[in-house]
C-alpha cells in the first residue's frame, strides 16, 4: 500500500481533530500515557521479581536443601540451614544428585597494606562453579576451589581494593577470623542483583578460615547451607522423599526434616528467609494493580471517544452519505485511534523512563526497563495492539453502524435511561478506585498499627554500634569513656541484633517437663543495665544484680510465653537447663512479652542467659542531642580503635527493616493508587461532558420553562451519582474479601471496620460532585437560545 | 430511471405503527426535474432518503435503473447509490476538519479514483463553481452559499446519475438561493441531470418540471 491517499487523509484529518480539541486529546492522551507508564513500571518491576536466579544455565535442576521443623504442636518453620555433613552423605547416597555443595556466608575483613576491607563472602566446594552461573573475567576458574588458600573476588571489589592495578596473583590477609593470607586468582562478574545470593568473593570451604573448630563437624548443628544440582529430568518428589528422613537417621529424636526448594523459587518464597526477600503477596497485588490501571485507562479512552463521537456523529453521517463504506469508516477509527495510541505510547515510555528512579527507590530493587528485550518490545507492541483493538474498534464500530440518517437528522439522540456499555465501564472504573481506596487504607492502617504496637520495649533511642576487635579488647575504657557523657543513658551487651540471627536451642528442660517434645527457644544473652537499655517491664521477680552474684551465672529470666509454655503459675524458683550452653540454674524472674521479630510471627518462648555469647553493643541515648551524642561516641571510638571506622545503626530503624516488604508496599501503590484515582476522575469527566452534551436541549427548555441552576444541577448529578452508589455496592465485598485475605499474613493485625469503606465512597462521591458541578453549572449557565439553536 | 409501487413507510413504537408515508407510486423519467411540496411531517424528507437509498421502506417496490433496489442486500445498495446519487442539504454538511478541496475530493478517496485523476476532476469542479481561490479554507470560513456550492461541487464530483436536494436553499438568503437554483436549473437543462428537490417554496419549486403534494405521508396532487 504505497502512499494510500486514505491513510494520509485520516491522518491528516485526525491531527485537525487533535488541534482542534486540545483539552480532549491532552486528556485522552495523558490518560492513556499515564496508564502504559504505570503499567510499563509496574510490568518491569514484576518481571524483575520474577526473574531471580533465572540467570544459571542449570536454573531447572538447581535446589536447595531446607530444614523443616515440625512440632507436635502441628506448628513448622522452616530453615535454610543444615548441618555440614550433609553435602557429602547428599553426593554419596542420593543417585539424583549429580552435584552438591556447602555455601557458608563468612563476613570477612580483608587487609591490603594497611587498607582494610569489610566483605561479604561465601566457602564453598569445588562444584559450586559446575551448578551456578558466575562468569569470570580473568583468571581460571579451573582448580581454583580445590587450591587451598586460594580466592576469586567480583569486578567490584576488585576495583575497591585494587583500583586499575591487576589483581590476579596478589595477596590478601583476612584479619577478623585469622584465616591467613590468600592469592587472588580469579575475577568474576558482580552477582546480578536480581539473585539470592550476594557476595564479593568465594574462596574454598575449610572451617578454619570461617573461624569454626572442628567441632561443626557433626550433625546436630545446622549452620551452614546445601545447594544440590540434580541431574536432568530427575524428579524433585523422589528426591524430597529421600532426604527427608536423613537427619533422622542419624538423630532419632530430632523433629528435623528436610525437603528442597527451586533455586529459582527461594526470592518469592515466604518460609524461607532470603537476603533480598519477595513478596509474593507484592507481586500478587501489583500485577492486579497493573491490571486494573491499564484497564482504567482503556476504559478512560473508550469512554472519551464515545463522548467525543456523540459530537462526530454528524461527520460519521456525511461520511457515509458521500459514499464511505462500513470498512473504510472502522478503517478511519482504527487510523485515528493509532495515532492517539501511538503518541500515548511514546508519552507513556518518556514517562516511565522519568518515573523509574523513584519506582526504583520504591521497590528497593533496580528494575530496569528494558524496551529492546523480547518482552519489552512485546509489551508495547501488546498495548498498541489492545489500544487500538479495545479503545479504537469500540467507538468505531458503535459509530459506523448508525444509520447515516439517524445521525444526521437527530443530531443528538434523546437522553436515553438504562444500562448501556458505557455506563457498564464508567461503574467499573469507580469499583476500582473504590477497590483501591479501601485496600490502601487497610494496609496503611496495619502498618500504622504495626508501628505504633506496643512492643513490649522502648525502640526509641537505642543506638547499635558495630564492635570491631580493638574496642571489644579495650571495651571497659570504651564503656567508661562513653558514659561521661550525660546523655548516655545506659550501655550493654546481648548476643544478636534483635530479630536477626537469634540463637536458639530445642535442648532445654525444666522443674516437672511432661512429654519429650522439643520446642524451640530463644536464648538472649545480657549484661548489666540490659533492661534500662532496652526499656523491658519484668513482671514477676527481677532481672540479673551483681548484688545477687550467684544468680549470674546461675539464674534465668524468662519471658512470659515461656512461663506459659512451661505451664508455671509462678515460675520464680522454679529450676531450668540448657543443654547446649551447658547451664543449669533457678527461674529469677519473668519478663512481659516484647517482639523483636516482625509482628507476622507470634512471640516464641525466650530466656535470657547472663552474659551468653556477648558480642553485641547497645547504648541508650537521650532524645534531644543525639547528633552530639554521636559525635561523643565517634571520639571515643576514635581514641580506641584508630583504624577503623564507626558503624552504628538504631533500632527503631532496624526494626522498620523487618517491613520492608510492606512499606514497600504502601509506598508504591500510594502512587498508583493517585493514578487511578485521577484517571477515573478523567473518565467521570468524559461522562458528565457526554451527558451535558446530550441534554443541551432538554436543559435549554427547562430554562426556557423556569428551571433554575440548581434544579439542573441537580438534575444532571443525580443521574451520575447513582452510579456512584451502585459502584460502592459492588466494590464493598470485594474489598473486603480481598483485605482479610491479605491481613492474614499478620498474627497481630487490625479488625476490619467499616468506615474505610465509607471513607471510599464518600470520596468516590465527593470527587464526582465536583467534576459534575464545574461541567454542569458551565452548560446551565448557558443562554437557553444558544442551546436550543444548537438543534 | 425511477419507479416506486406502493412505497410504505413506518414505525413501530410498543405495537403502534406511525405511518410516514403510504402506498406512494411515483415513476420519475431520465432527465427530469421534479419538486417535492407539502407541509412538515408529510414525509417529504422520508421519500427523499428512501429514494436516495439512506433509508428504507418498510413496504413496496423501488426499481433504480431497473435494479429493484428494494430486494439488494445493503453492500449492492450502498455501491448502487454511490455510483449513481448525489445528495444536498439543507445545513450543507460539510465536514468542519476538512477544506473545500478536501471535502470534495472525499468521495473520490471512496471510489478509489487515482490520484493525478482526482487532480483534474477537482480542478474542473473548483473552476466551473468558481470557487478556486477558495479551495484551500476551512466550511467555516465560508458564506453559506458558497458552503452550498461546495456542496453541489462534492455530490457531482462522482458525475451522478441523480441529483436529490432536500431543501438546499432553506438556509439562504434569496440572492445565494437564487444562484444555486439557477445552477441547479443549468445541470438539468445542459447536462441532462435528473434532480429531485424538496422545498417549502413556491417560488423555488417552480423550477421543476413537475410538482409532486405531500400530504400526512399520501401523494395528494401532482401538477
Amino acid at each position: 500500500m504505497k502512499s494510500n491517499p486514505m491513510i494520509k487523509n485520516n491522518l491528516k484529518i485526525t491531527l485537525r481533530h487533535v488541534r482542534k480539541d486540545k483539552i480532549f486529546s491532552i486528556i485522552n492522551i495523558a490518560g492513556l500515557a499515564i496508564g502504559i507508564a504505570a503499567c510499563l513500571l509496574l510490568i518491569s518491576w514484576i518481571k524483575y521479581e520474577l526473574s531471580f536466579d533465572k540467570f544459571h544455565k542449570n536454573q531447572d535442576n538447581l535446589y536447595k536443601v531446607i530444614t523443616k521443623n515440625v512440632y507436635s504442636s502441628g506448628k513448622i518453620t522452616h530453615f535454610g540451614q543444615t548441618p555440614m555433613l550433609l553435602t557429602d552423605y547428599l553426593r554419596k547416597n542420593i543417585p539424583e544428585v549429580k552435584d552438591a555443595t556447602i555455601y557458608w556466608r563468612r563476613p570477612w575483613q580483608l587487609k591490603r597494606g594497611e587498607k582494610q576491607f569489610m566483605t561479604r563472602g561465601i566457602l564453598t566446594e569445588s562444584d559450586f562453579l559446575n551448578m551456578f552461573t558466575f562468569p569470570f573475567t580473568k583468571g581460571n576458574p579451573e582448580n581454583l576451589l580445590s587450591e587451598p588458600r586460594s580466592i576469586a573476588i567480583s569486578e567490584s571489589l576488585s576495583k575497591k581494593i585494587f583500583g586499575d592495578e591487576d589483581p590476579i596473583g596478589k595477596r590478601l590477609s583476612e584479619i577478623s577470623y585469622g584465616a591467613g593470607d590468600f592469592t587472588v586468582k580469579g575475577i568474576f562478574k558482580d552477582v546480578p542483583s536480581n539473585s539470592h545470593m550476594e557476595f564479593e568473593f568465594f574462596g574454598p570451604f575449610n572451617l578454619q578460615y570461617g573461624g569454626y573448630g572442628t567441632s561443626f563437624n557433626k550433625w546436630d548443628l545446622s549452620d551452614f547451607e546445601t545447594y544440590v544440582l540434580l541431574h536432568t529430568g530427575a524428579s524433585q518428589n523422589e528426591f524430597d522423599t529421600k532426604i527427608k528422613d536423613i537427619i533422622k537417621k542419624q538423630l532419632p529424636d530430632t523433629i528435623e526434616e528436610l525437603y528442597s526448594l527451586k533455586v529459582k523459587d527461594i526470592h518469592l518464597n515466604q518460609d524461607v528467609w532470603s537476603h533480598k526477600q519477595g513478596s509474593k503477596t507484592n507481586v500478587f497485588i501489583f500485577s492486579t494493580v497493573a491490571f486494573l490501571i491499564f484497564l482504567l485507562a482503556c476504559i478512560n479512552y473508550i469512554n472519551l471517544t464515545i463522548a467525543k463521537a456523540a459530537i462526530r456523529r454528524r461527520e460519521v453521517g456525511i461520511m457515509k452519505v458521500v459514499g464511505a463504506s462500513r470498512k473504510s469508516l472502522l478503517f478511519k477509527f482504527i487510523t485515528e485511534s493509532s495515532v492517539f495510541s501511538l503518541f500515548s505510547i511514546i508519552f507513556g515510555i518518556f514517562l516511565a523512563y522519568l518515573l523509574l528512579p523513584l519506582m526504583q527507590k520504591l521497590s528497593g530493587a533496580l528494575v530496569p526497563i528494558n524496551l529492546y528485550e523480547g518482552y519489552g518490545l512485546g509489551m508495547i507492541l501488546f498495548i498498541f495492539l489492545l489500544t487500538i483493538l479495545v479503545a479504537g474498534l469500540y467507538p468505531a464500530l458503535h459509530l459506523s453502524s448508525l444509520k447515516p440518517l439517524t445521525m444526521l437528522k437527530e443530531k443528538i439522540s434523546s437522553h436515553k435511561k438504562g444500562f448501556s456499555v458505557r455506563k457498564g465501564l464508567v461503574l467499573f472504573q469507580f469499583s476500582v478506585f473504590i477497590l483501591l481506596i479501601v485496600g490502601f487504607m487497610f494496609i496503611f492502617n496495619q502498618l500504622v498499627f504495626i508501628v505504633n504496637q506496643d512492643l513490649g520495649f522502648d525502640k526509641d533511642q537505642v543506638m547499635h554500634i558495630d564492635l570491631t576487635s580493638d574496642v571489644s579488647k579495650n571495651w571497659r575504657t570504651f564503656r567508661t569513656e562513653l558514659l561521661k557523657n550525660p546523655d548516655i543513658q545506659a550501655f550493654t551487651f546481648t548476643n544478636t541484633i534483635p530479630g536477626r540471627n537469634e540463637s536458639t536451642t530445642k535442648d532445654w528442660d525444666w522443674e516437672g517437663k511432661v512429654g519429650d517434645e522439643k520446642i524451640k527457644l530463644s536464648i538472649v544473652g545480657v549484661y548489666d543495665d540490659f533492661i534500662k537499655t532496652f526499656g523491658m517491664k519484668i513482671k514477676k521477680g527481677r532481672f540479673f544484680s551483681r548484688e545477687f552474684p550467684s544468680e549470674l551465672e546461675q539464674g534465668f529470666v524468662i519471658n512470659e510465653e515461656a512461663a506459659r509454655i512451661m505451664g508455671f503459675e509462678d515460675p520464680i524458683g522454679k529450676t531450668m537447663k540448657l543443654g547446649n550452653v551447658n547451664r543449669s540454674g533457678k527461674i529469677i524472674g519473668v519478663v512481659q512479652d516484647y517482639h523483636f521479630s516482625s509482628l507476622r510471627e507470634k512471640i516464641e518462648p525466650m530466656v535470657m542467659a547472663f552474659g551468653f555469647g556477648l558480642d553485641t553493643l547497645f547504648i541508650r541515648i537521650n532524645n534531644q542531642n543525639t547528633q552530639s551524642v554521636i559525635s561523643h561516641v565517634e571520639g571515643v571510638f576514635k581514641k580506641i580503635a584508630p583504624q577503623d571506622t564507626l558503624k552504628y545503626s538504631f533500632m527503631d530503624e532496624e526494626l522498620s527493616r523487618l517491613y520492608t516488604n510492606e512499606q514497600r508496599l504502601i509506598d508504591t501503590l500510594k502512587y498508583f493508587t493517585i493514578l487511578a484515582i485521577f484517571i477515573s476522575a478523567l473518565g467521570l469527566y468524559g461522562l458528565t461532558l457526554y451527558n451535558s452534551n446530550q441534554r443541551t436541549k432538554e436543559i435549554g427548555i427547562r430554562k426556557v420553562n423556569g428551571a433554575r441552576i440548581s434544579d439542573i444541577v441537580y438534575l444532571l448529578a443525580k443521574d451520575s451519582l447513582r452510579w456512584v452508589v451502585l459502584a460502592n455496592i459492588i466494590a464493598w465485598p470485594l474489598a473486603f474479601w480481598a483485605v482479610s485475605q491479605w491481613l492474614q499474613n499478620f498474627a497481630y493485625r487490625i479488625n476490619i471496620t467499616a468506615w474505610p469503606f465509607i471513607t471510599a465512597g464518600i470520596a468516590a462521591f465527593v470527587i464526582s460532585l465536583l467534576v459534575i458541578l464545574s461541567q454542569t453549572i458551565k452548560t446551565a449557565r448557558a443562554n437557553p437560545v444558544d442551546s436550543l439553536k444548537y438543534e | 430511471m425511477i419507479r416506486l409501487n406502493d412505497i410504505t413507510k413506518y414505525y413501530t413504537n410498543k405495537f403502534v405503527k406511525t405511518f410516514v408515508l403510504r402506498s406512494i407510486n411515483l415513476e420519475v423519467k431520465e432527465g427530469e426535474f421534479i419538486t417535492i411540496m407539502g407541509p412538515s411531517g408529510a414525509g417529504k424528507s422520508t421519500l427523499l432518503y428512501i429514494l436516495g437509498m439512506l433509508d428504507t421502506a418498510s413496504e413496496g417496490e423501488y426499481y433504480f435503473m431497473d435494479e429493484p433496489a428494494h430486494q439488494l442486500k445493503e453492500k449492492e445498495r450502498t455501491a448502487l447509490h454511490h455510483h449513481n446519487i448525489g445528495f444536498i442539504f439543507q445545513q450543507y454538511h460539510l465536514i468542519d476538519e476538512m477544506t473545500v478541496y478536501e471535502n470534495i475530493e472525499t468521495p473520490l478517496l471512496y471510489k478509489k479514483v487515482k490520484s493525478s485523476e482526482r487532480k483534474g476532476l477537482i480542478a474542473d469542479m473548483l473552476d466551473r463553481f468558481n470557487i478556486v481561490a477558495k479551495k484551500g479554507l476551512f466550511p467555516a470560513q465560508l458564506s453559506g452559499g458558497q458552503q452550498q456550492l461546495t456542496a453541489v461541487a462534492r455530490a457531482l464530483i462522482i458525475r451522478p446519475r441523480l441529483l436529490l436536494a432536500d431543501e438546499p436553499t432553506g438556509n439562504l438568503n434569496s440572492k445565494q438561493g437564487k444562484e444555486i437554483m439557477d445552477l441547479l436549473k443549468k445541470l438539468n437543462e445542459e447536462e441532462g441531470m435528473t434532480i429531485l428537490q424538496v422545498t417549502h417554496s413556491e417560488e423555488k419549486a417552480a423550477y421543476g418540471h413537475r410538482i409532486i403534494h405531500l400530504k400526512d405521508g399520501w401523494i395528494e396532487n401532482e401538477e
